[in-house]
């Protein structure tokens, strides 16, 4: 099993990074369920490349209207807006934390609150629903986790480690919802990313 | 003793570095909750200081039972520049990463007969309220068995004196009696009751239990529906704030409001309240209540603005409309209107309350320059967080404090070209549609022998030929969406309508395709929803919490989504309703240029004007017509869209991001033709996502770019065996 010391030896790495990994870890050793036991190994490794996840460079679509001295052949593209899982704002990392608190005491639903209210403040962050849908799977809540996750998959990925989390929540919630099939194909389709 | 209604709560203000608020604005909050602007040694106050970092405010922050957690008071420091906070430090300097205001109270489920109240603790009863209360109402009621025959006297002689009801003779026993079994006949058989049960009362309680429970008890106004018992409520609903930070003056106006809460209605007779308010003070004085120096300061205060006007109404029928029949079913009215429980909603009071300023000033704007009759346009708008489904506003007629009418949720009106985007979702849905693919804009074709068949016309009575999807869902051209939806089949555009909508199928006339389906304002913005998320349905939510009376939790209500639209078609729909708004029906809008999605509704004959749009966070959607049906004149874009402006123009919006997708590319092309195009050929470009390797025919005028030849040519060698 994966002890408490082992996580905080990992404390050196950037906290975003032990974002993902916690919430992979999570999944791990989420005490209830045996399906998630069994998925340990190949979740740890998933979570340990941690590598910058860069989707395919493909312009940003857009319809905003043209400007007149937009020179012959210049595409349309309008910069993505900055992403918030970055979370440089300590209102969310101090969330997190207070949710992490309530988690380790056992309080989901509190816990479950803090990231509730911190997507209040930041609701297109990734990174903040992948952390629902992880404490939607400790809880339990197994459909919620699949589409909680899936929403965090629309949004902007951080990194690699980010969206192997996401889909190893969505497989592990089909599993225990009974559709082995599918989770199979998702955790396939893991390893190619 | 009593029963303590449900008290509902709105969702309180989050401070931190970064949030975006006025200083105005937060002074305004501060005042709403109740707060003095004088930082004194106490909490319920503020100072305010300018200075060439911004703005400081100092704020005493009150203790508070939060949904998750209690929080004790505590003393904050905040500096707001530009809109925006820039610092966030406890007193002791320590940075505090976020705290909140405390929750606004907006209502309360009480029982039919509507008594509300706040329940005090007799440690929660401040002395001078004790103190003024027997000085004012019965000198005696310390020694006095419960009637006191003096005081009666001595109330005949100086009533006598003045000529008029100066003083009453009942003592506090004797009104509490009053208020608690007795109607208010004025007989003597009544009185003689009143007095023996004074008497009982007094033999078995002690003095302390009489006045807590007199102080709880007490009736001490009207508002609307609800009858304001005690001074915990009293001092909530004319100064709001808790009973423990009321000034002299303030604990005097209540008292003066006893003696008859409709004669000295302080929001009524500003003046008379005020008179006599300044006598109960000179009472308080004689009785060393309070010293002359005090008494000096106190009679000079004027009856404070909350007392008089009740800033920011605080009262969203609306919206509490939407919360008790929530509970209603769940819990039932006995529960609610007794246990004391609290309620966290997901109410935003500063957007509720921009929401019905855009509904009244609009509405009035609309009816000046149409010269139409005044007051009789109608309106209602729903106002969501699309993320999270937490509903932010509702407004259910143009008298937003009015408990009437609630056309939010009750107005189910044909939504004519609101549909449009399900009938383009199923069409994209299909592999052979994207958003250049050409739809037929000309007349249906004749059924034979049907001479009254469905023959829809464009709103301009055009006829435009073959025109661009995007285009036809842009201009909400009805010739064509009849072309397409006949095409992909009335019944798949129902089915899908019907998942969308969580409703059971129903069988559809070829109307349908055009809108002939009747919804709600709440109706649509749950439909709408699903496109502002980007695909996941998000059940709108208005409770996020119940807590018990000592603010154990009872129930949450977590936050939910469930996929319904791929990420390419949830993407491809959204590229279309921004070019509604950038290009096509609603491109009057003052947010025009900013990237913010959403399409426009005319019913029939112009009974019923829509218009839904949402950015990166804020989905709204705004009904408006009359309510016996009878045409306004008003399209979507004339009319609701009016409102929405008005609306949007208070919301921080953000354009809305659209997720890339990974087999899609984007190509520019003219809006009208939906040719490929550039700056030199055509003053209307647009840019589209296209499944990769699209053929897209060049522009008249146009001349090919290297980019064009070589993607002609690289399709001419993939179109090779």
């Amino acid at each position: 099993m994966v002890s408490k010391t082992a996580l905080s030896e990992r404390t050196a790495l950037s906290l975003k990074t032990a974002l993902s990994l916690n919430t992979a870890l999570r999944i791990c050793t989420g005490p209830h369920n045996t399906i998630i036991l069994l998925l340990l190994a190949m979740a740890l490794s998933a979570c340990t490349s941690s590598g910058t996840y860069r989707p395919q460079t493909v312009p940003t679509m857009d319809s905003s209207p043209t400007r007149a001295e937009l020179p012959s052949g210049t595409e349309v593209i309008t910069p993505a807006p900055p992403d918030a899982s970055g979370h440089s704002n300590p209102a969310i990392l101090s969330l997190l934390k207070q949710s992490r608190q309530s988690r380790a005491n056992n309080n989901l639903p509190q816990a479950i609150s803090h990231i509730e209210r911190a997507l209040r403040i930041e609701p297109r962050s990734a990174d903040l629903w992948l952390e629902l849908a992880g404490l939607h799977l400790e809880a339990l809540n197994f459909e919620n986790a699949e589409q909680v996750a899936r929403k965090s998959l629309s949004f902007a990925q951080e990194s690699v480690a980010q969206a192997k989390s996401a889909w190893y929540i969505i497989a592990t919630a089909l599993e225990a919802t009974g559709d082995r099939a599918q989770a199979a194909r998702i955790r396939q389709y893991v390893k190619t990313l | 003793m009593w029963s303590i209604p449900a008290r509902v709560y709105a969702q309180p203000l989050e401070l931190y570095t970064g949030a975006k608020i006025e200083a105005e604005a937060l002074g305004t909050e501060l005042s709403r909750l109740g707060y003095l602007r004088t930082l004194e040694g106490s909490p319920g106050s503020y100072s305010r200081a300018f200075s060439s970092s911004g703005q400081t405010f100092q704020i005493y922050l009150r203790s508070f039972q939060f949904s998750d957690r209690f929080r004790a008071s505590v003393k904050i420091s905040l500096t707001i520049k530009n809109g925006l906070v820039t610092a966030l430090s406890a007193s002791d300097a320590r940075e505090i990463p976020l705290i909140r205001l405390e929750a606004p109270v907006i209502g309360s489920v009480f029982p039919s007969h509507g008594e509300d109240r706040i329940i005090l603790g007799p440690g929660n009863v401040p002395e001078i309220l004790v103190n003024t209360l027997i000085a004012v109402e019965d000198k005696h009621f310390l020694t006095h068995p419960g009637f006191d025959l003096m005081g009666i006297v001595r109330a005949a002689w100086v009533n006598l004196r003045a000529g008029h009801i100066e003083q009453g003779g009942s003592t506090l026993t004797q009104q509490l009696v009053k208020s608690y079994f007795l109607d208010n006949q004025r007989t003597i058989s009544r009185k003689i009751r009143e007095l023996i049960m004074a008497v009982i009362l007094d033999a078995r309680f002690s003095k302390q239990q009489l006045i807590n429970a007199y102080v709880n008890e007490i009736y001490l106004g009207q508002d609307g529906a609800r009858a304001i018992h005690g001074f915990g409520l009293g001092s909530q609903y004319y100064f709001n704030k808790p009973v423990r930070e009321l000034a002299p003056h303030e604990i005097a106006l209540l008292v003066t409001i006893i003696r008859g809460p409709s004669y000295y209605n302080p929001r009524r007779h500003p003046q008379r309240a005020l008179e006599r308010r300044n006598r109960v003070l000179g009472q308080m004085l004689a009785a060393g209540i309070i010293n002359s120096a005090a008494h000096e300061q106190e009679v000079r205060k004027p009856i404070s603005n909350t007392a008089t006007v009740r800033k920011g109404g605080g009262y969203y029928p609306a919206f509490m409309d939407l919360v008790r029949k929530k509970l209603v079913l769940e819990y039932g009215q006995d529960i609610l209107s007794s246990r004391g429980y609290k309620i966290f909603t997901t109410l935003n009071p500063r957007i509720q309350e921009a929401a019905q300023n855009a509904v009244f000033k609009t509405l009035d704007t609309i009816e000046k320059q149409r010269s139409l009759t005044p007051g009789e346009l109608q309106a209602a708008i729903l106002v969501s967080n699309s993320q999270t489904g937490e509903v932010q506003a509702v407004v259910g007629g143009r008298d937003a404090g009015f408990q009437g009418f609630n056309r939010a949720i009750n107005a189910v009106r044909p939504i004519g070209s609101l549909i449009k985007p399900v009938v383009y979702l199923t069409a994209l849905e299909q592999p052979e549609y994207h958003l250049l693919s050409p739809l037929n804009d000309a007349p249906l074709p004749p059924i034979p022998d049907q001479k009254d068949a469905w023959n829809p016309k464009n709103f301009d009575g055009k006829v435009n030929g073959q025109v661009s999807l995007a285009r036809a869902m842009s201009d909400s051209l009805n010739l064509a969406t009849a072309h397409l939806g006949l095409k992909i089949g009335v019944q798949n555009v129902a089915r899908r309508f019907a998942g969308l909508t969580q409703q059971p199928e129903q069988s559809q006339y070829p109307s349908f395709l055009l809108g002939a389906v009747e919804m709600s304002p709440m109706q649509v913005n749950e439909l709408y929803g699903v496109f502002a998320s980007g695909g996941f349905h998000t059940p709108l939510r208005t409770v996020v919490e119940v807590l018990n009376e000592t603010g154990s939790p009872i129930k949450r209500y977590p936050l939910t989504v469930n996929q319904l639209i791929s990420s390419d078609n949830v993407m491809q729909l959204n590229v279309l309703l921004k070019t509604v708004m950038s290009h096509g029906t609603a491109k009057s809008s003052r947010f025009r240029y900013s990237g913010v999605a959403g399409k426009t509704g005319t019913s029939d004959n112009s009974r019923d004007s829509w218009f839904s749009g949402f950015d990166n966070q804020f989905l709204s959607t705004v009904w408006v017509g009359y309510d016996d049906n009878r045409a306004s004149n008003l399209t979507g874009s004339n009319g609701a869209l009016k409102v929405w402006d008005a609306l949007a123009a208070t919301l921080d919006i953000t354009p809305l991001a659209i997720q890339p997708a990974l087999d899609f590319e984007s190509v520019v092309v003219d809006y009208h033709s939906g040719k490929r195009a550039d700056a030199s050929c055509s003053n209307n470009l647009i840019s589209l996502p296209l499944p990769r390797n699209t053929e897209v025919y060049l522009h008249s005028g146009c001349t090919p770019s290297l980019q064009d030849i070589g993607r002609r040519v690289k399709q001419w060698f993939q179109k090779q065996p």
